[in-house]
């Protein structure tokens, strides 16, 4: 068997951030915070970006140290695409733990394929509830971070509530339910965060390549995309630049000319 | 578990004012980790469906918010704001007289000395019953001499600016009332009504967490 080795980085990457984010519960300040907005070394915040159209959105003001805080990101994934969804997001691992105990195809209901369905509704409803509602309440990644948190905190007798922290799982169990009922529906047709990243992915230096070499069709890339991306045929196109693309590296390692058809190329 | 509302939190320093401050917190924890991170511990996340998992600063008895100023410092939404430690205002401390051992013949002083503004705070109404501390309208509400006050349950509660601004009449007029009090009338305040209480809270042995 080939080794994986873009399944295998991916995977260090998003297990060494999640540790440093455990870390904080030690008291390390090397990664404070969650992905929707952290705290690098005590020294620099990052901030999600759809977090940051949101909060400006329901408080009706530019913070511009906020803004601060979103810019890179923001340059980072300019570079990088979406690889936040298959290198940096721990529910991609969840997820993928939850897809391997049901193999199914199940066509995804078709009234979530628009594109701008679950972003603009979350966007319109932070701005008339005045609250961030999808970053604070909804979103699985802060959702995920706040019950470690909140769970470590109750199990040490730390100040906190029982209600937000039980709220927490179950809100994280509904999206694990959701993924279990339709593996990807979240990640491909309705998660905002990963939407944004998205938008990147027709200007990032990360992408996936198509070379001239001669297709042999056996389709193997596109059972091994679980995002849909339609990888080949080609038409002609040099680079995967579909939105739904996170940049994972699955299809290379599962193409059967060893890599010569698709390749990971970071450049323009 | 409590999904009614409440509209009053003591939020950290720095906040924007409340509905502004909901509106702007993501609920990142950033400024809670932190917290911990420096081994304060004073943040909670609160609940209820319009403040889910923003900040607030719960038990004041045992994790009372020292004013290290950090959280407002890197909060990335910028819902807390870096601010001098004059211009917070998270809450408003007072003092409960019935229980308070330097308004009942003890000279304790406890809160004034576990007061980071100490001076500026505090002030004092010296008579024959000791030196009588009171807290005063530049208070902070970090809660530090919630926690350094050896009554049981402690003498001092920090409320918000809003719950203040309803009782600040009726307690003023407390005060004046106990001030008034002519010695045999103070007497009889402090060993018949006082004492019984203030032996009974040093009973409890109860916090406030979670």
């Amino acid at each position: 068997m080939k080794l994986a080795k873009f399944t295998l980085a991916r995977r260090v990457v998003l297990l060494v951030i999640l540790g440093l984010f455990f870390l904080q519960l030690f008291r390390s300040k090397i990664l404070i915070g969650g992905l929707t907005g952290s705290l690098i070394l005590h020294w620099v915040n990052l901030l999600d970006l759809f977090a940051f159209l949101e909060s400006a959105l329901s408080s009706r003001s530019f913070q511009l140290e906020a803004f601060y805080s979103a810019l890179p990101v923001l340059i980072f994934y300019l570079i990088m695409g979406r690889a936040f969804c298959g290198w940096v997001c721990p529910l991609d691992l969840v997820f993928r733990g939850v897809n391997r105990m049901k193999q199914s195809s199940k066509n995804l209901p078709a009234w979530t394929r628009g594109a701008l369905l679950a972003p603009a509704g979350f966007l319109i409803f932070a701005a008339l509830a005045q609250i961030p509602f999808f970053a604070s309440h909804v979103s699985p990644i802060t959702n995920f971070y706040r019950s470690i948190s909140a769970t470590f905190f109750w199990a040490g007798g730390l100040p906190g509530e029982i209600s937000v922290l039980s709220i927490s799982i179950l809100i994280l169990g509904g999206f694990l339910l959701l993924e279990f009922l339709w593996p990807r529906l979240w990640c491909k047709n309705l998660c905002p965060t990963g939407k944004t990243y998205g938008l990147f992915n027709r200007l990032s230096f990360l992408h996936v390549a198509i070379t001239g070499e001669e297709c042999r069709e056996c389709q193997e890339c596109r059972k091994a995309c679980y995002m849909g991306v339609k990888i080949l045929p080609g038409n002609g196109r040099t680079k995967i630049r579909d939105s739904s693309c996170i940049i994972c590296g699955r299809c290379v390692e599962a193409c059967s000319t060893q890599g010569k058809i698709l390749k990971m190329r970071f450049g323009r | 578990m409590r999904l009614a509302e409440r509209e009053e939190f003591i939020r950290p320093p720095g906040a924007l004012p409340e509905r502004q401050f909901r509106a702007t917190c993501i609920g990142c924890n950033v400024c809670l980790n932190l917290c911990h991170a420096l081994k304060f511990n004073s943040l909670a996340l609160a609940g209820g469906w319009r403040n889910f998992g923003t900040p607030y600063v719960k038990d004041m008895r045992d994790y009372p918010c020292t004013l290290c100023m950090e959280c407002p410092k890197f909060c990335p939404t910028h819902a807390l704001q870096p601010v001098s430690i004059e211009k917070v205002r998270m809450g408003m401390a007072l003092i409960d007289l019935s229980l308070c051992l330097g308004w009942n013949g003890d000279v304790c002083l406890s809160c004034s000395k576990a007061c980071p503004l100490g001076a500026s705070i505090f002030d004092f109404y010296p008579g024959d019953w000791g030196n009588q501390p009171m807290i005063n309208e530049h208070c902070k509400g970090c809660g530090l001499c919630v926690k350094h006050c050896p009554v049981g349950i402690s003498a001092i509660r920090v409320l918000t600016w809003k719950s203040y601004d309803q009782k600040k009449n009726d307690y003023r007029s407390g005060v004046e009332r106990v001030l008034a009090l002519n010695p045999e009338k103070r007497y009889a305040w402090v060993y018949e009504q006082n004492m019984p209480k203030i032996l009974e809270a040093g009973k409890v042995l109860e916090r406030e967490t979670r």
